[in-house]
């Protein structure tokens, strides 16, 4: 038996020293982007992994703005210091219009603003059109175009496409926010030339402590200038630092709190280094499984894996305390069976849509069944007992007694829980805003370059088809049911820049209708050798990337094998105007990740309260398997009043619950059902009681430590957890009978 | 020979000095002689000549500066007006209405200067250099972006009279001749 269980462990060394080195050879990735381990939303693939690339681009970047008198000189400054890092500064191409004119001139007539178009309906709109332009008193568009169209349609189509987009204008070569009275100026920084590689935590946490010294010792020089900066890096930074933070200062709190406890109870040393081995072998058979398993370990899960410590502990303070004390009780079978409840309960959690939890099923998983065998190999070792002074206190009576002697009273407590839980039955809110653990200063400042960007209130509408041309011709076809429908509506599109060439055809037309119908008479006064441009060549795609043009699409345009995938950002429309015409509009989709989280979140949660009911309804019956009905209808009430219990406390501190105030229910369930068993299972002795309570301290050291997280998916499982853990602790001596009868162990 | 080298140099280096050299704005007013006193309200007639056209545009009409606001009317050949009330420039169309103009919004406040003879705001955006001409400065633009408006600026101010010319791109160019409609009584900063 006892060769059996030093087979077992050392097998489980064996393959942990493999892990390691198979961890160390291919290196770890780390992730601290809350957004990325979500679940995937019900959108179309095309549209799905455009946005990802979308995404990915967007992540790369860092948007800072100036504002405030000195604001020129704070920006000219910025631009030097991020020299010294590397970074790019994403300048406008000063040249931009006659790089254009030059592209679009090639076409003439091919490319028609709709202004231009109702402007040429008849002589006369055009004379007073063509007048007025020629009045002006400066027009870059007309005077970089006219002598290659006269016509003045090129001068049109330029002055139309730069106006959508005319939320940020150059001034001295520096881009200025127009819409906003302030005019801030307005810098963008490229970190890397791979965007992939701004995705490591290490990198964002190097990035944002650059930038911060960069904008701290801007702020001390110009006391009057306000810089804001935001990006994806800066998020994934101040999440990887927050939990990098709260993992070494829970876990090593938490651990040492429980080590003191340990220290104090068996008054020797010996347990405590029993006890770090146990949790040491679970925490990195955990990690090596979910680094192997994973492409990327998240840091979120690492601190949920703190719980590891308050769970694991357990299997060896039970081993410990019935070896120390008098009674010398095999706990083996116990363990094991309590192993196997809390087993399945976190496995659970591998089978929801949520990365991060199926991650931390894994680790936890894998690092209880680690704590299980180095706990099941002490209890046979023969070298445990260098000193043994014994347990303290000797005997726990008052606190058993304390414990056991009014169940009537205890059952009337759980009653009223239940009652209360009815009476203020607690609400969930699943807006996925509610668990951003980003800081308040960089959620405002990316809504205020939001403003500046003009990109507040847009919705994104996606199209995707298999050929370009059908793309842009269902994008024009959108756009002019919007416009028709919603004469202030505003746009932009990727047809703007490339028309289908359907439509450049039709221009064509239309232009040499006009021409033949004597619109193009005031400019034939002028210039009597006016005629149209003989050419019929197109805009296509190809054309206008071979022109440098990317970059002006980038925002519009992505191309997922086999799809072309187009973002209309449309604005001035409610999101109830906008469905029922995008609805009916072949292969196109409303994009808004965040209500498209929430929705996933909500029917997740729905999915999570009967996997709840379940768990618990499968764990009742392996109760009254393995013991009898009595002791079933006892541990229900008390999980179901824990839970119940945990859930009303949480609520009249959060105000509303999310995901992860339930996500903890499963927890609590394992850890209630491990206290039922030793409760059960055992004799009311000095030890099961003392080993119960050691186990209850540890798990509220750990839980209590994550109430005071800054991440709201942390306190949120901390709170809940802590709470039941103290209903569970009070209630399960409700299992106790007199009569435990000594079962053969 | 090194006489003759000497004078040559001389000689270039005069040439040089007479036919570009840089001023700062407060040298460029007092080349210029602008009066403080200048007006700040107008009539002008601006000329456009472009290469594809047989002869030159003519368009006339006036301007006024009335507290932070500027106002570019032209009457002839069509009625329009660009209003600039200091944050926002606005185009009004032919029913009165106002629609904003995001892309020009800079342009006009260069425009203004221009007219109203404004050298120390037009330091801001352009570099004075002198050239043939004694009552006239070259304005070459400091940033690519201005130089959208005009390559360079020919700015006279001669017998009280104010003359821009704008050298834009491909050959074509634009004049406007600026006639004081009324002295303003304000002096300027």
């Amino acid at each position: 038996m006892k060769n059996g269980r030093s087979i077992l462990l050392i097998a489980q060394l064996v393959v942990m020293l493999i892990l390691l080195v198979f961890v160390s050879i291919n290196g770890i990735r780390f992730k601290a982007d809350l957004l990325s381990m979500l679940p995937n939303t019900e959108y179309p693939n095309a549209v799905a992994h455009a946005e990802s690339k979308l995404f990915s681009q967007a992540a790369n970047r860092i948007m800072l703005s100036f504002s405030g008198d000195a604001k020129a000189q704070a920006y000219d400054d910025m631009l030097e210091g991020i020299q010294k890092y590397g970074w790019q500064a994403q300048l406008p191409e000063s040249q931009q219009i006659e790089r254009l004119a030059a592209f679009y001139s090639q076409f003439s007539g091919a490319l028609l603003s709709e202004g231009y178009k109702r402007e040429i309906a008849s002589p006369v709109s055009f004379e007073q059109y063509f007048l007025h332009q020629l009045s002006q008193v400066s027009s870059p568009w007309i005077s970089k175009t006219i002598n290659t169209d006269p016509s003045l349609a090129t001068a049109s189509y330029l002055e139309h496409i730069l106006s959508v987009q005319a939320a940020l204008i150059l001034e001295n070569g520096r881009l200025v926010a127009a819409n906003s009275p302030e005019k801030p100026l307005v810098l963008f920084i490229a970190l890397s030339a791979d965007p992939k590689d701004s995705q490591g935590v290490n990198f964002s946490i190097k990035t944002a402590n650059e930038l911060s010294s960069l904008t701290n010792m801007l702020a001390a020089k110009y006391a009057s200038v306000k810089i804001d900066a935001s990006g994806m890096v800066l998020h994934t930074a101040e999440n990887a630092a927050n939990a990098k933070w709260e993992m070494n200062v829970f876990g090593g709190l938490s651990l040492t709190l429980t080590l003191l406890i340990v220290i104090w109870a068996f008054r020797s040393l010996a347990p405590v280094l029993w006890l770090s081995f146990t949790i040491a072998n679970a925490f990195v058979f955990g990690f090596c499984i979910v680094a192997v398993t994973f492409d990327a370990v998240h840091f979120i899960t690492l601190v949920f894996g703190v719980t590891l410590i308050g769970v694991g502990v357990d299997y060896c303070l039970h081993v410990l305390t019935n070896r120390y004390s008098k009674d010398k009780i095999s706990v083996g079978k116990t363990i094991f069976f309590a192993f196997i409840t809390t087993f399945l309960c976190y496995s659970l959690l591998f089978f929801t849509p949520l990365l991060i939890l199926k991650q931390v099923a894994v680790f936890v998983s894998a690092g209880l069944f680690a704590a299980f065998v180095a706990s099941f190999w002490i209890e046979k070792t023969s070298s445990l007992s260098w000193v043994n002074r014994g347990i303290r206190p000797r005997n726990c009576e008052r606190l058993l007694k304390l414990l056991t002697q009014t169940p009537r009273l205890n059952v009337a407590f759980g009653g009223l829980i239940l009652i209360l839980f009815i009476v203020k039955t607690p609400v969930f809110d699943d807006n996925i805003a509610m668990l951003n653990a980003s800081s308040t200063s960089l959620t405002e400042a990316q809504s205020y370059h939001h403003q500046l960007l003009g990109q507040q209130g847009k919705i994104r509408v996606f199209l995707y088809e298999q050929s370009l041309q059908s793309l842009l011709k269902n994008e024009e076809g959108l756009a002019d049911k919007l416009t028709r429908e919603f004469s202030n509506i505003e746009l932009v599109k990727l047809s703007d820049w490339i028309p289908s060439t359907r439509n450049q055809a039709a221009n064509r037309q239309l232009q040499q209708h006009a021409y033949h119908s004597d619109v193009y008479e005031p400019l034939l006064q002028l210039s009597p050798n006016f005629k149209l441009a003989a050419n019929n060549d197109l805009v296509t795609l190809n054309n206008f990337v071979a022109a440098n043009g990317s970059d002006y699409i980038a925002r519009y345009y992505v191309d997922v094998e086999p799809f072309h995938v187009s973002v209309l950002e449309i604005g001035n429309i409610s999101l109830s105007q906008l469905r029922p015409i995008v609805e009916n509009t072949h292969n196109a989709v409303i994009f808004d990740k965040q209500s498209a989280l929430t929705e996933v979140l909500k029917s997740f949660r729905k999915q999570m309260t009967y996997w709840l009911l379940g768990a618990i309804a499968l764990i009742s019956i392996l109760l009254w398997a393995r013991f009898d009905w009595s002791t079933m209808l006892k541990s229900l009430f008390v999980i179901v009043v824990s839970i119940s219990g945990a859930l009303v406390a949480s609520s009249l501190y959060q105000h509303s619950l999310n995901i992860f105030n339930l996500l903890s229910a499963i927890l609590l369930m394992g850890l209630a059902v491990d206290y039922l068993i030793f409760h059960r299972e055992h004799p009311k002795t000095n030890a099961n009681i003392l080993a119960i309570t050691l186990s209850a301290l540890s798990s509220l050291l750990v839980f209590g430590m994550l109430a005071f997280s800054q991440t709201p998916a942390i306190y949120s499982f901390g709170i809940t957890v802590t709470a039941g853990l103290i209903l569970i602790y009070l209630l399960a001596p409700l299992v106790i009978k007199e009569e435990n009868e000594q079962r053969s162990i | 020979m090194f006489r003759k080298l000497a004078i040559l140099g001389w000689l270039t280096f005069s040439c040089f000095s007479l036919v570009a050299s840089e001023l700062t704005p407060e040298q460029a007013n007092e080349y210029l002689k602008i009066p403080d006193t200048f007006s700040t309200s107008g009539e002008f007639v601006q000329h456009k000549h472009f290469k594809i056209l047989d002869k030159p545009f003519v368009s006339s009409g006036f301007f006024k500066n009335e507290g932070d606001t500027f106002e570019w009317t032209t009457l002839v050949p069509v009625t329009s007006a660009l209003i600039f009330d200091g944050k926002t420039l606005w185009q009004q169309e032919s029913d009165g209405q106002l629609k904003p103009l995001l892309l020009a919004g800079h342009y006009i406040v260069v425009v203004e200067a221009l007219v109203t003879g404004d050298i120390k705001r037009l330091g801001d955006f352009f570099r004075f250099e002198t050239y043939q001409k004694t009552s006239c400065l070259k304005l070459l633009p400091k940033d690519k972006q201005m130089a959208l408006i005009a390559k360079t600026i020919d700015f006279c101010y001669e017998n009280s009279q104010l003359k821009v010319q704008l050298n834009e791109s491909e050959g074509n160019y634009t004049t406007i001749d600026i006639s004081l409609a009324a002295i303003d009584d304000k002096t300027r900063d």
